[in-house]
């Protein structure tokens, strides 16, 4: 498989996009992933996900053979969502302007669709706390199983910095679980909190 | 109480030896943050594990390769549109000019006319008189230079002649998307 993906690499490296198509078969499926555990909306992954490819492609020609393609692309992945959340926060956005969400996949059961968007939701909760880079590198080490030194190489950090990035992340991401495990915990205190207000 | 040693144990990575675990433990049984607060991470850490990867809605390849087709039908438009500015403006530049050094002639236009009829007059006058030279220097030649040569020469020139053109055509000629 290696040696297949290679071909493609080079073949990709002089220009040639049907070898690079196959390379956005392969790695489709990861891109796609960060982006949207990056930006939690389908349309947006979608959009971060295909200009990934765009941006890759018109580089290729950057590209070091001896580096990891995967680590790569994914850094060009990560970097784009950065930009585009920091964009987002500059902007505001009213409710009609809001994506409309994804209809779930036929062929999954209703049971499992629930509790799969409540684990999204859950999951979108936690990662939204943080600050983009510290995002990226959670999901880098807990969906992809880098090792420090590529979200290092990917995030241009330290390997001290990503430690006390992935240790403030942590800790904020626990907070915050507990946070809504009491607020879940406590309706009455809320409704008696918003009568009096 | 400081916290912080036992925060850096329950975020970190690195396995704890018997004796951390057990001044952990210790802590945790005494101390009812820390312990929800392990207690969350556990949780969290869980979900984080057991997400899935999602996938995209079938057929992104296709749709990559629209996208890649549209951009690149924009960079050349794009490329085109520069072009043509490009040449609008020097087109502009070159008129400009010639109105600038031809104005004191532009005032009078007659003798405009007689020195423009006086300059292609000598330019063709030029041209045959140089055409001249050309021929006797080419019967010189002919009788100088033996047939085998000027079929060598010819051929090598044509050759040459067909190398350019092909080059050009290679150069200038866009890359093609595959289906």
């Amino acid at each position: 498989m290696q040696d297949v993906e290679s071909g493609w690499l080079s073949q990709a490296q002089k220009g040639d996009s049907q070898a690079f198509a196959q390379l956005v078969e392969a790695y489709q499926k990861p891109v796609y992933n960060l982006c949207y555990r990056m930006l939690h909306n389908a349309e947006d992954a979608e959009d971060a996900a295909q200009e990934t490819f765009l941006r890759a492609y018109r580089s290729m020609n950057r590209y070091d053979a001896n580096r990891s393609f995967s680590t790569w692309l994914l850094s060009i992945a990560a970097h784009y969502c950065i930009d585009q959340i920091r964009k987002r926060r500059m902007t505001i956005v009213s409710i009609e302007d809001l994506p409309i969400p994804v209809l779930p996949d036929d062929a999954i059961g209703p049971e499992s669709t629930v509790s799969r968007s409540e684990e999204n939701r859950r999951i979108k909760a936690l990662l939204e706390v943080l600050d983009p880079i510290d995002r990226v590198a959670v999901i880098m080490y807990y969906w992809y199983d880098f090792s420090y030194k590529e979200i290092c190489q990917t995030l241009s950090l330290t390997q001290s910095a990503l430690k006390s990035r992935l240790h403030r992340a942590r800790r904020a991401m626990a907070q915050e679980w507990m946070e809504r495990q009491t607020q879940a915990l406590s309706p009455g205190r809320r409704l008696h909190e918003s009568s009096t207000v | 109480m400081n916290h912080q040693q036992f925060e850096e144990w329950l975020f970190s990575d690195q396995t704890l030896t018997p004796q951390e675990e057990a001044v952990l433990q210790d802590h945790l049984e005494g101390c009812e943050s820390c312990r929800l607060l392990a207690a969350s991470w556990r949780e969290v850490e869980r979900d984080l594990r057991e997400a899935p990867f999602e996938a995209p809605v079938p057929g992104f390849t296709l749709r990559w390769r629209r996208r890649l087709e549209a951009q690149q039908r924009r960079l050349h438009r794009r490329q085109s549109v520069v072009l043509l500015g490009y040449s609008i403006a020097g087109v502009f530049l070159l008129l400009g000019s010639l109105t600038i050094l031809l104005w004191p002639q532009l005032q009078s236009p007659n003798t405009l006319f007689y020195t423009w009829l006086y300059q292609i007059v000598s330019l063709v006058a030029y041209f045959s008189f140089a055409g001249e030279i050309l021929s006797s220097i080419f019967r010189t030649a002919t009788n100088i230079v033996p047939l085998v040569w000027w079929i060598l020469i010819l051929g090598i020139l044509s050759e040459l002649g067909v190398l350019w053109v092909v080059s050009f055509r290679m150069l200038t000629n866009p890359r093609r998307i595959t289906k």
